[in-house]
């Protein structure tokens, strides 16, 4: 069966729980692989700092080679940290950038930039948004990528101080916070203005595999909230790992969209919903370091049909895809959908 | 007549009793608490270099149970672990050349690309708690560095981590750098870390894939039994 829609009116349907041709696929995390690279001739390390390449790499990849209902950028969870004063490593041309000095210590008072939107990689990937946008706009929903504020709190200090520090002095993390939501917020804003149709917030850091569920309620959730009420786009959430005693109260955050691994039990999280009338669709959970980089393209197609039967309202890779993914795996989820 | 020729009995159940104290003081966290039972152990000459093991790695190791179980998480870990290094630290002047022979010897760190050393972390200081000498190379190792590291210490494991899918390739190029510098059949590779798995360790050439801290000190025990 063809398509009758466009990948666009579908991810927005399917985002709204209605009616749709066939089941929508997005990346929610990022989905440059090397031979996406090769495909289209844009590579990393220069698709990081280059608008044109990340548009190429990201839109023309996302929409044109893999078929994805929706086309984001960027790769890496390091632009506002590296904006907000961390060094960075390059990842050269197989592996993203990483942080290699955190710009704060715990007792720093951090103060946020007035100039952030033209420092580092943050304009890249904001005109990467706009070229996209352009481009594929009308075919594809266009998503600019944030990390969230408990995220982007942790990159300014390093994990370690900063778990620390939650734990035994509160008080002292606040102002990361605070300081990570106002750059998440206004990195946001910017890819709406540059014509972004949706927000995704990867907050990999407020995960259960990491913090209590208490820790999450407090310090991670209700900074989500304030963001995607600030934002006022449709928000896709994604928080890596184990999730289920949290699931309510990231419905409560008011996203769009729910982004999650296979760790989560889903078919738990449904029946929770429903029984409390949210009608929060799911995001995933198409394993990234299982079937999707070592399956077959059957294989795939087979675990689209069981995250479907299990009650997955959007396919996804469950988290970033590794950059070794074979690009036949990557479109085979399409196809996956488009048999189910 | 001193304490360690004849101790009365009542001085041996204080020392359990203090013992089991300071081992509930590092999982529960409480850092001055397992300080001050420290330093009371050692005030009245009660420290036994066994002490080590039954009572600051028993913490730890009921610690990462607990983690493992899901009722603690990486904050309270950490804070257990503090606990524990604060009273090692009371303890270390009592320690000297008395410690007893490693286990065994273990190269640990994440790989390249790596930033997140948390898991790391956690894993290293209960491998070492475990009775293991540990050489740390960090976060964001790259393969040679790995590599020198087991020529260097000649470890009995390779303790690989990765936290991101975006990294995880780099733990093969672990593999390969060892193996083209013939020293991969020296040591084994343990990989862990969230996007990993045992079909993964296969595929890259490791030889176990451990979930967790307690996972990878039994597989240890394991591998430095059957060595010699
Ligand atoms: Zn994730």
């Amino acid at each position: 069966m063809s398509d009758t829609m466009t990948g666009r009116e579908r991810l927005l349907k399917a985002l709204k729980g209605e009616p749709t041709d066939r089941p929508s696929v997005i990346s929610a995390c990022q989905y440059a692989t090397y031979e996406l690279m090769d495909a289209v001739g844009a590579s990393w390390p220069e698709a990081h700092r280059d608008a044109e390449l990340m548009a190429t790499l990201s839109g023309k990849g996302g929409a044109e080679v893999i078929g994805l209902d929706a086309i984001r950028a960027p790769y890496c969870q390091t632009i506002e940290a590296e904006a907000l004063g961390a060094k960075i490593k390059s990842g050269g041309k197989t592996h993203i950038p990483s942080i290699a000095e955190h710009p704060y210590k715990v007792d720093d008072v951090p103060e946020f930039p007035d100039d952030f939107l033209t420092r580092g990689r943050v304009p890249v990937a904001v005109k990467a948004v706009s070229l996209m946008k352009e481009k594929y706009g009308d075919q594809v929903l266009v998503m600019g990528g944030i990390g969230g504020p408990f995220s982007i709190a942790n990159s300014l200090i390093g994990i370690t101080p900063f778990l620390k520090a939650m734990f035994k002095t509160p008080d002292k993390i606040q102002p990361f916070l605070e300081m990570g939501y106002q750059a998440a917020l206004t990195f946001g804003k910017a890819y709406i203005e540059a014509g972004a149709d949706a927000i995704v917030i990867e907050d990999m850091m407020a995960s259960l595999d990491m913090i209590s569920p208490k820790n999450y309620r407090q310090l991670a959730q209700p900074y989500e909230k304030k963001l995607i009420a600030d934002l006022g786009v449709p928000v896709i959430l994604h928080i890596c790992g184990k999730l289920d005693k949290v699931m309510l109260d990231i419905a409560d955050t008011g996203c769009a969209g729910i982004s999650v691994e296979s760790a989560v039990n889903i078919p738990a999280a449904k029946a929770a919903y429903k029984e409390k009338g949210i009608r929060l669709p799911i995001i995933g959970d198409i394993s990234p370091s299982g079937v999707l980089l070592n399956g077959t393209p059957d294989e795939i197609k087979d675990a689209v049909h069981d995250a479907l039967a299990r009650g997955v309202d959007i396919i996804s890779p469950g988290c970033a895809a590794a950059p070794s993914t074979p690009l036949a795996n990557l479109k085979a989820m399409v196809e996956g959908a488009k048999d189910a | 007549m001193t304490a360690e020729t004849r101790e009365t009995k009542g001085q041996a159940a204080l020392r359990e009793q203090l013992k089991r104290n300071l081992s509930d003081a590092i999982v529960e966290m409480e850092v001055e608490e397992a300080e001050r039972i420290a330093k009371e152990i050692t005030a009245q000459g009660l420290f036994q270099m066994n002490l080590l093991e039954t009572s600051v790695a028993a913490g730890m190791a009921v610690a990462s149970r607990l983690y493992e179980e899901g009722e603690y998480f990486i904050p309270e870990l950490l804070s257990c672990a503090d606990a524990a290094e604060a009273a090692t630290e009371i303890f270390r002047p009592y320690m000297l050349g008395e410690k007893p022979a490693p286990k065994g010897c273990v190269v640990i760190g994440s790989v390249e690309g790596d930033t997140h050393d948390i898991g790391k972390n956690i894993v290293a200081l209960v491998i070492e708690a475990g009775g293991y000498e540990v050489h740390d190379l960090g976060r964001d190792v790259p393969a040679s560095v790995f590599a020198d590291a087991v020529e260097a210490h000649h470890p009995d494991a390779v303790a690989l981590a990765s936290l991101m899918t975006t990294s995880m390739g780099h733990m093969a190029d672990v593999v390969q750098e060892l193996t083209r510098r013939g020293t991969r059949s020296s040591c084994k590779i343990i990989i862990g870390g969230k996007p990993v798995s045992t079909s993964f360790a296969k595929k890259i050439g490791a030889d176990y894939y451990a979930p967790g801290a307690g996972e990878a000190v039994r597989l240890l025990d394991d591998i430095c039994s059957r060595r010699s």
